[in-house]
Parts: C-alpha cells; structure tokens; sequence
C-alpha cells in the first residue's frame, strides 16, 4: 500500500486506501505507536510535495511537513475516523505553511517571491537540489510563487491531490464558487507566467 | 469566429462539462492551443517534484517519532514535584500551628503573705543577691516588691507593686 501510495494518488485505488486510512487512524488513536509511524510513511511524501509547492523552500517544505505531522499526534483523537485523514493533512499543511512563511518573512525581510525568483543565485536554491530540480519544475515554482496564497493553494489541493471543488473550498474555508473561480484564473495565471517556456513543451 | 472567455477554456480543462466548447475546439486552433497547454501544466502540476528524490525521509520520519515519543521524564519529575509540594503544605500548616503555652512550673498559692519585704530597687535587688542558710539564691527584696513563695526553690517570683503592701 505506501509504495503505491508513494507513486501519488490514483482514483482507482483511492476507496481501498480510504479504509486503510481509517483502519490505520483507528488504531493511531488508541495509541498505537507502528500506525502512527505507517500513517507518517504513507503521507510524507505528498505532504511534503504539497509543501514544496506552496513555499517553494525545500527547508521550508521540510519544516511545514514535520509541523503536519506534530500537529496530527497532538490531534489526533479528536479527528473522525470515519472520515478520510488526507483532507485534514493538506489543510494542516497549507497553514503549516503559511504559519512559516509568515515567520520567513519576518524574520528575513525577505518575500517569498523574491526569494524564489532569485533562482540559481539563492543559498536556499542549493546547486545540489538546483541540479537534482529539472528545469520545468523549477520555472514551475518560480510561477506558483507568484499567485495569490489561496489560489495558489486550490490549484495545487485540485491538481495535486485531485480534491473536489467542494473539498477545496472545506479546506480553504471558502465556498465553492470562490475556489472554483479561484482555481480557473489560478490556471490561467500559470500559463502566462510559464509562458514560453510552456510553448516549448 | 468569435471565440469563447479563457475561462471557460480552463474550466473545461480542469474537468467540467461543456459541449459547446468541444465543438469550437474542434474548430478553432488558437483555443485548441490553450487548452492543450492547460492540459499539460496540470500534467506537470501532478507530477512529483524531482526534489523528492534528494529528501531523506528515513530521517524526517525518525525526527517526527522522536518528537512526538511519550516523554518519561518529565511524568517523574512533575509527580515528584506534586509530592514535594504536598510535604512542604504539610509542614507548613504544622509549623504554623499555635505553639501551646509551656507546663507550669511553679505554683502561686491562691492566698498566703509574701514571705519578705524590703527596701530598695529591682536593680539594687540584683546587685545585692547572696545564698541564704539552705544555698538558695536569695534577694534583697526592694521596697514596692513582695518575694512569691514557690514550691520549685529554683523558681523565685517576685511581685512588684506600686502601692506597697499586697493586700
């Protein structure tokens, strides 16, 4: 189940998982120490792509995925087990994110997209991880960086994490019109600010 | 050909239903074009950052479990501290309690003559105390005070007045 979890989610598989998830939630809760430790394998990955594309700050995803994860064992008795844990995870992880942005921002003067279109000559953007990123990636969240914080997030909670509009708005806060609007010029914004090199592909 | 709000082009990639739309993509290769390119970025949104790969998760997972273990240490040290405190309230009330008054140690008769009287001060009373005939301590009494008798020899009270003479 993680490695297929692991290669991202898949609509086919998402019923079978949902169970695993609850089974696994359930047992978390009663203070199982291995469900806990299954549930932080099957969702770190997505928590931290999440993360990565909301900050674009490899540190920072880092920081903000740790944070989803603390703040799921401090909660975790009082989530539903009847419902599926993915959604409460991506919503702890946007504000974890937004919570370290803020930080970021106070504490280094800095905005996020400067930091981000600063690209190549960044301490944050190491050569190694600027080696490892491909090029698409990284014009990506150069874009990403430049969208408002909530439609940022809708996009990638739609596009990412195949939510409904209605999951999206639940998460965000929103309602459904709001994120349906936000996500169509969040798409919109994206192409122009991918541009040519979107030509390309 | 008028073509339809961009909008409506990313709605329909995005998943929603619109068969007038299909129709004028069909015909109309500049939409075609734009709808193509929505389809890839969210092709590219879906996929996994490569910087994944560079992320040791071993390591992540092993700090959140250590963060999130059942610290033992501090149950201990917060129970001691609760039973540390419980002893010193106790303590506490019994030091404060009223300290009884001391047993008698001598006794006044209710009623009987002083057995001295004598001119003087209390000060000269100190300066002039000698041991009478049994190696007790004796005083000369000063005028305006009256010696006590008590059953205890070591116990000397005397009685001082302003007005002379108890009556």
């Amino acid at each position: 189940v993680i490695d297929l979890v692991m290669a991202g989610p898949h609509p086919i598989l998402a019923e079978r998982l949902e169970s695993a998830d609850a089974e696994l939630l359930r047992r978390a809760q009663a203070g199982d120490r291995v469900a806990f430790e299954r549930i932080v394998a099957l969702f770190e990955r997505r928590i931290f792509a999440l993360a990565l594309r909301m900050s674009g700050d490899v540190e920072d995803a880092k920081d903000a995925t740790q944070e989803t994860f603390l703040r799921l064992h401090r909660s975790i008795r009082q989530i539903d087990s009847a419902r599926s844990l993915g959604p409460w995870l991506w919503s702890v992880t946007v504000n974890a994110c937004r919570d370290i942005g803020r930080r970021r921002r106070r504490s280094r003067l800095v905005p996020i997209d400067d930091l981000v279109t600063r690209g190549v000559a960044d301490p944050a953007f190491g050569p190694e991880t600027l080696a490892r990123a491909g090029e698409l990636e990284r014009q990506l969240q150069m874009a990403l960086a430049r969208l408002p914080e909530k439609e940022r997030a809708a996009l990638l909670l739609r596009e990412m994490e195949g939510l409904s509009t209605r999951e999206v708005a639940t998460i965000l806060g929103s309602s459904e019109g709001t994120v349906r609007a936000q996500i169509c010029t969040a798409r919109l914004k994206l192409r122009t600010l991918l541009g040519r090199k979107g030509e390309e592909r | 050909m008028s073509c339809p709000p961009e909008e409506r082009i990313a709605l329909y990639a995005g998943g929603e239903i619109d068969r007038g739309l299909e129709s004028h993509l069909a015909a109309c290769i500049r939409c075609f074009e734009l709808f193509r390119r929505l389809e890839a970025d969210r092709d590219l949104l879906a996929s996994e950052p490569p910087e994944l790969g560079a992320v040791d998760f071993g390591a992540m997972r092993r700090e959140i479990l250590r963060r999130t273990r059942r610290r033992v240490w501090p149950v201990v040290l917060a129970a001691a501290a609760m039973v540390g405190a419980a002893a010193a309230g106790w303590v506490w009330r019994v030091m404060d309690r009223e300290i009884p008054p001391p047993a008698v140690v001598a006794h006044v008769p209710d009623s009987g003559p002083p057995l001295a009287y004598a001119r003087g001060s209390v000060t000269d009373a100190r300066r002039k105390r000698s041991r009478d005939r049994k190696g007790a301590v004796a005083f000369d009494i000063p005028r305006d005070a009256f010696r006590v008798p008590t059953k205890d020899p070591d116990v000397v009270i005397i009685w001082f007045t302003e007005k002379g003479e108890p009556q």
